[in-house]
């Protein structure tokens, strides 16, 4: 598999007034495949939307170096085309909002990259139908709510066609539905368009869908794996303050109390099936 | 009775192509000292319903009562509701705006008039309600603080206000795990010692099962279903229909007692599920 990110002791500081500046990151080390789906996931002030923004070069390295697509992020005539290869979704979808309809907002990035009307056209009824916001083409995006304004936001990104998609916490305000709705988005456009997928978040259950998980902590990376080689880890996970979703802790407590299930057992369905067996 | 919604409607932006009906004949009668939370997906009405407590919202028909009182019937009488009445936004951390978490955290109280000393008094009591020391933190910047903190300051000037009644607008919104757990777990001792009438807004089950008293469950503007954790997790079919999924401990003693084992239904927490789980498989093999 071909490498797309790659970060080579990464460090980054903040610039404060403080004569004290603190670390943000330290040496991080990490190669990203193409097509892969990594969830990122680490406390609050672990260092997981510091990393992201470096990702597409919003924040550039105060030690290593990062490379998107071979291309050094230091690089300043490198910029324009990180940023098109790997498109960026934040946390709050009212700081994203540029226009005053739905299609307008999704096709602002489109229209930026000089493209024919109707490629534009497309790409917005593309982009629109996979966050399930068509029917909402025409509105007003600040009369939606949060969830709505956060799948117009991908809608966003998507119709950009980057190769690699970089989410910060985008569900962190939405209910299950629209969670699931997001997720299951992201995991489509993972698998069946095979864009790489980088998803920041702390909702631990959303990391299951993962290819592999980074935990961070304190700005170094502090697990790496996949999801159900790191939820065994309970008790390392508690020590940063993160928890494991209620299934996997319920298995975790019951061996604990001598009772005989499979350490890896991670959904609900699999805990079922186990002790109905 | 502290609170009561009577036939309440709200309908934004009425006679244009935006028009949406927000709530539809809303009645809801709320005590004073209950823990009440109020679930639905985005969209549901939630926030427009709360934002009528204080009197931010009018309704389009219907009333709203304070202590007997109608809201925004007179309105001199609004600061003295929204005195009793305090509501936490979403995100209330994007509210800060002073240059130091103790001029914050005062600014309420200062605009009531209040002598210095009163206003000192409160914020120390109020930044010790949230688990932040006046000491350490009072001459700090808010925006030097962790997500976390900061939430906990902004609620920190609701309560400063010193409200009857504390309405929190989806208050662990982007918290970590261990922020959420520490957020809960200050709104529940704010019920509990210091007697406040609490209203939680979420569409967390797992979050709000653990520690609402009675849950309002809203779709599309209505009220569908209110009862206790217990009593309103039974309708398992409505709520997913609704968008919302019950907590999975509640879900996974539904799934095994559909299968014919011996386990309670009515089980929102993970000690709860162990024991349960425990206690079944002790009776299996005897």
């Amino acid at each position: 598999m071909s490498e797309i990110i790659r970060a080579e002791g990464l460090g980054f500081r903040y610039q404060s007034e403080d004569a004290q500046e603190s670390w943000a990151l330290s040496d991080i080390n990490l190669s990203i495949n193409r097509g892969e789906f990594l969830t990122v996931l680490g406390p609050n002030g672990s260092g997981k939307s510091t990393l992201a923004k470096h990702f597409n070069a919003l924040l550039l390295p105060s030690a290593g170096a990062v490379w998107v697509d071979g291309l050094c992020t230091s690089d300043e005539a490198n910029r324009w085309r990180i940023r098109q290869t790997a498109g960026m979704v934040f946390q709050n979808p009212d700081n994203q909002i540029v226009a005053t309809t739905v299609e307008e907002d999704v096709a602002f990035g489109p229209e930026n990259l000089g493209m024919p009307s109707a490629e534009i056209r497309d790409r917005v009824e593309e982009a629109l139908s996979l966050v399930g916001m068509a029917s909402f083409r025409r509105h007003a995006p600040h009369l939606l709510s949060g969830g709505q304004k956060q799948r117009v936001a991908i809608a966003g990104v998507i119709a950009m066609r980057p190769q690699c998609l970089i989410l910060d916490e985008p569900t962190a305000m939405l209910d299950p539905r629209g969670r699931k709705e997001v997720l299951d988005t992201v995991s489509r456009l993972n698998r069946e368009e095979g864009i790489t997928v980088i998803y920041i978040t702390h909702f631990m259950e959303e990391a299951m869908v993962a290819d592999r998980v980074l935990i961070l902590n304190q700005g170094r990376t502090e697990l790496d794996g996949g999801p159900r080689e790191i939820f065994q880890r309970v008790e390392e996970l508690r020590a940063v303050g993160l928890d494991v979703p209620p299934v996997v802790e319920l298995v975790w407590q019951l061996r604990l109390a001598g009772v005989e299930i499979k350490r890896d057992v991670m959904t609900l369905d699999e805990l079922v099936e186990t002790l109905c067996s | 009775m502290l609170l009561k919604l009577e036939n309440v409607s709200h309908v934004y932006m009425p006679g244009t192509p935006f028009e949406v009906a927000a709530m539809k004949n809303i009645n809801l009668e709320i005590q004073s000292g209950e823990l009440l939370a109020i679930i639905g997906e985005t969209g549901s009405g939630k926030s427009t319903l709360v934002q009528h407590l204080n009197g931010l919202l009018k309704p389009t028909s219907g009333k709203v009562i304070l202590d007997g009182r109608e809201i925004g019937k007179d309105k001199a009488e609004l600061t003295a509701v929204r005195r009793r009445v305090g509501l936490l936004f979403q995100f209330p951390e994007q509210q800060l705006f002073e240059e130091t978490v103790y001029a914050d955290v005062a600014f309420g109280p200062r605009n009531l008039a209040l002598p210095e000393e009163e206003i000192k008094n409160r914020v120390a009591k109020a930044l010790q309600l949230v688990g932040l020391d006046l000491a350490e933190f009072g001459e700090r910047s808010p925006f030097s603080l962790s997500g976390g903190q900061m939430r906990r300051v902004a609620m920190a000037g609701v309560l400063a206000m010193e409200p009857e009644i504390l309405i929190l607008d989806e208050p662990t919104a982007g918290l970590d795990p261990q922020g959420k757990a520490d957020l809960l777990q200050k709104v529940v001792s704010l019920h509990r010692q210091q007697g406040l009438t609490v209203i939680l807004v979420s569409h967390s089950m797992d979050d709000v099962a653990r520690v609402a008293s009675r849950l309002v469950v809203m779709a599309d503007g209505e009220i569908r279903l209110t009862g206790t954790p217990t009593e309103v997790f039974t309708d398992k079919e409505q709520l997913e229909e609704m968008g919302l999924s019950l907590p999975q401990m509640t879900l996974l003693m539904h799934r095994l007692h559909c299968l014919g084992k011996d386990v309670p239904t009515d089980i929102f927490t993970v000690d709860q599920a162990k024991e349960a789980v425990l206690a079944m498989l002790r009776g299996e093999k005897q």
